[in-house]
């Protein structure tokens, strides 16, 4: 089985893994080794603190040392006060070659069903399909900080927009579980999902299109979690979708015309 | 990688059990919702599918989040291995509050057949340094029985009743390396490798990765432990199997060593044979 990463970290952060990458050769020298065939990359500080930085950095390595395995990811900063209009941003980022975008919203305390900016960088990805990927983290908090019932409103509102929410665990299911109820564009990484058998609950509950792979680095073990999928108790058509197919369907069908 | 050859790992990869060894699971839980969450897929029967298709011989458990009522969580337990043996034993656990209750529990606990004690006192709002184990120790004493903690809180605190209780055995609950020297001078002193997947439980606790409980730990001293019901067993395996050291070593880790063990404290368990 081959893996599709939808969130791979470049560089080091708070509790990281050794084997997390901080160039091309080393992310791709950890995919080879954990059988991840393609990944979203993103560097770790446009997710944690400073999302231009971030992405400046990810595109100047990128533009130094292309792969055709990385597809980069930028993240987007909901700061209301910011000049650049979200659609100015976005042409910048399609005219990077950017594939999907992160938001924090835990950079802090930004409520998804609130922010403005957001509010219109969502509505332009909806019309182009683009996947957003909500990815909470505070350095001093690790799992439960999705908020689900915003979450599900933030998706209902842009129902056309493919949404995939990666935390660091997602122990509390059951506002999970009502969040996937309520949605069909939502999308959650299995590193976020530790319990046994989750993956077999949610494809038999919600169906296989509601995964996606995801190896858990900076902070988890990137060998953990191929088994969720390599021993579940579903088809291989869904083992297959969970694995790569899922991602692989987005991003064929995302509009990245600059 | 110097050791790429693994056959652990070409089955993990291709989702076939690990038939070939055995493999054992010293630290689980079992249970149908903890306060976190609800478990899917809670029954017996489906639980040993899962051990099934990983190649799980058999299963140390306990009841999954007791920071409530003990006696209502053993006795769940001790009903859901009942018939199923074969691939379960059992632990009793004991609330940290309530020492009055211990030997009540353990009592009922040892009628059924249970091979140790399931210590929590973190989830159960009580200081690790303020409770005093040593009435339960004392009731484990000379009956093979294992004891694993949590968290011990420290080798300072292990280290007591480790020399008081030298027919107990002790387990380390989570992948750590600050028991090193217990675990190197002492027989009864063993190391889980539960949660060698993640950095930190996110709440205090640090944990090592495999690779770095064998380069710094002795290797008989290594157990392998899931978690499951609250991880998957691949977060268990997985790290495992794809980890940087000797198959000898993954095979020790994976059952090897737990069987060893099993054998020394005469576990007899139906219908299984290393």
């Amino acid at each position: 089985m081959k893996f599709f990463d939808v969130f791979l970290p470049i560089g080091r952060t708070n509790l990281g893994f050794s084997q997390s990458p901080c160039d091309v050769g080393q992310a791709e020298a950890v995919m080879d080794r954990y059988d991840i065939d393609q990944a979203l990359v993103y560097n770790v500080v446009s997710r944690d603190s400073d999302m231009e930085m971030g992405n400046t950095a990810i595109a100047e390595m990128l533009a130094k040392t292309p792969s055709g395995r990385l597809h980069m990811i930028w993240g987007f900063d909901p700061a209301y006060v910011i000049t650049e209009s979200p659609e100015i941003f976005l042409n910048r980022a399609l005219a990077n070659h950017v594939k999907a975008f992160v938001v924090n919203p835990n950079a802090r305390k930004v409520r998804i069903d609130r922010s403005l900016r957001l509010a219109g960088l969502a509505a332009l990805l909806e019309k182009r399909r683009i996947p957003l990927i909500i990815a909470p983290r505070q350095w001093e908090v690790q799992q439960d900080i999705i908020d689900w019932y915003l979450l599900s409103d933030f998706c209902q509102k842009y129902p056309a927009l493919p949404v995939i929410c990666h935390e660091w665990r997602a122990r509390s299911n059951r506002p999970m579980f009502d969040a996937l109820a309520e949605t069909q564009n939502l999308t959650v990484a299995i590193s976020g999902l530790w319990q046994t058998m989750i993956v077999e609950q949610i494809v038999t509950s919600f169906g296989a299109s509601r995964l996606v792979f995801s190896s858990g680095l900076p902070t988890l073990d990137p060998g953990a979690f191929q088994g969720t999928i390599n021993y579940a108790n579903i088809s291989e058509d869904q083992k297959l979708a969970i694995a790569n197919g899922n991602i692989t369907k987005m991003l064929q069908e995302a509009d990245y015309e600059a | 990688m110097k050791h790429s050859n693994s056959e652990i790992l070409r089955l993990f990869r291709t989702g076939l059990p690990l038939d070939h060894i055995p493999v054992l699971d010293m630290h689980s839980h079992m249970g149908i919702s903890s306060e976190s969450y609800y478990i899917p897929f809670n029954s017996a029967n489906d639980q040993i599918a899962q051990f099934k298709r990983y190649g799980i011989d058999h299963m140390l458990s306990f009841a999954i989040n007791v920071a409530t009522d003990a006696r209502t969580k053993n006795e769940w337990l001790y009903d859901f291995r009942r018939g199923n043996e074969r691939y379960f034993s059992t632990l009793t656990t004991l609330h940290a509050g309530f020492p009055q209750d211990w030997v009540t529990l353990l009592s009922a606990g040892q009628a059924e057949g249970t091979r140790g004690i399931k210590l929590l006192a973190k989830y159960q709002n009580v200081k690790e340094h303020k409770v005093d184990w040593s009435p339960a120790l004392d009731f484990a004493k000379d009956q093979n029985w294992c004891v694993l903690n949590h968290d011990w809180g420290g080798p300072e605190l292990l280290e007591p009743y480790v020399k008081n209780f030298p027919t107990v055995t002790f387990f380390i609950g989570h992948s750590e390396l600050r028991y090193k020297k217990l675990l190197e001078n002492y027989e009864n002193v063993f190391q889980s490798t539960c949660a060698a997947f993640v950095a930190s439980d996110g709440i205090g606790m640090e944990f090592a990765t495999v690779e770095q409980l064998f380069q710094n730990l002795p290797l008989e001293k290594l157990l392998h432990g899931s978690d499951t019901i609250d991880l998957d067993p691949s977060t268990s395996i997985g790290p495992i199997a794809y980890a940087d050291i000797p198959e000898v070593a993954k095979e020790k880790i994976l059952g090897g060593n737990a069987v060893k063990l099993i054998k020394k404290l005469n576990w007899n368990i139906p219908g299984v044979e290393f």
